[in-house]
């Protein structure tokens, strides 16, 4: 029982960290990629 | 290349560390009224830590802009503030998972802390709402950078809102005359504080990078637009 809350605490919080830091990370790599196709 | 190298070795250093508080935390020593239930502080902890810390540096960015007028201050604060928020989610999440088997429930609205944490996530909301509703550059800064100093009055309020009023929360952990732990679970909160202070400076460097790119490509975008206006010929018309 005390496994479950613990657990669901820990999948929370490296849940909520991985998923704003991959997304944040391909924001800067597709603004990369895409100022990159601009240059002439 | 020599950019992205430091924020590259900051990122595995913060993955190394969060990897030692994970291993820390799990192994350290149960609590002896709470049993497992307190590595959840482990999590809890650092979490409201940042987020004390991400709302203060976004105080400072916002006074920086006010009083210099530099972007780069604004953009500092907006990335700031996305942080806090995705931490103060944390330290509420993991709260609520810890106080019902503890306390027997999830939420009280009638704890200080508790309501004054989620007042402080919402009014944080806010202002990343406020800052997506104004298209201008400048009075964006400006009406954000007003609302992140104001805004930065709950950090202490929530710090000491167990100590002003009544509570369900514990009363301070570390205190001038020592800290009320056993020796391995203040290392395994140490090396957790650490490691997510570590990854939310990450984190800033690369939501700012985000924010600086944004910038330049709505400048971008605004130059390009300005050079397809055709001049207008107007000869023969006088």
């Amino acid at each position: 029982m005390s496994g479950g809350f613990i657990w669901a605490s820990y999948l929370v919080t490296y849940g909520l960290i991985v998923g704003y830091a991959v997304t944040v990370w391909t924001r800067v790599r597709g603004r990369r990629l895409w100022s990159s196709d601009r240059q002439p | 290349m020599t950019r992205t190298l430091p924020r590259a070795v900051l990122g595995a250093l913060a993955v190394v560390g969060v990897a030692a508080g994970l291993w820390l935390a799990l192994t350290s020593s149960p609590d002896v009224f709470q049993g497992d239930y307190v590595r959840i502080m482990y999590v809890h902890v650092p979490g409201s830590w940042l987020a004390f810390l991400a709302f203060g540096v976004t105080a400072l960015g916002s006074l920086g802009w006010l009083v210099t007028k530099r972007m780069v201050f604004d953009r500092v604060a907006e990335a700031s503030a996305e942080i806090g928020v995705l931490f103060t989610a944390v330290s509420l999440f993991t709260g609520m998972l810890w106080g019902y088997p503890v306390w027997g429930t999830f939420w009280d609205w009638g704890d200080p802390r508790m309501a004054s944490t989620a007042l402080m996530f919402f009014v944080y909301l806010g202002y990343l709402a406020l800052r997506r509703s104004i298209a201008d550059p400048v009075g964006r800064a400006r009406r954000s950078a007003i609302l992140g100093v104001v805004a930065v009055v709950q950090v202490p309020l929530v710090y000491f809102s167990v100590t002003l009023w009544r509570s369900l929360h514990q009363g301070m952990t570390v205190r001038p005359d020592g800290i009320a732990m056993d020796g391995s679970m203040v290392a395994a909160l140490l090396v957790n504080l650490a490691a997510f202070t570590v990854l939310y400076l990450y984190l800033m460097i690369l939501r700012t990078s985000l924010a600086v790119q944004e910038a330049e490509a709505v400048a971008t975008e605004t130059e390009q637009a300005g050079r397809t206006v055709a001049k207008p010929n107007l000869e023969g018309l006088s």
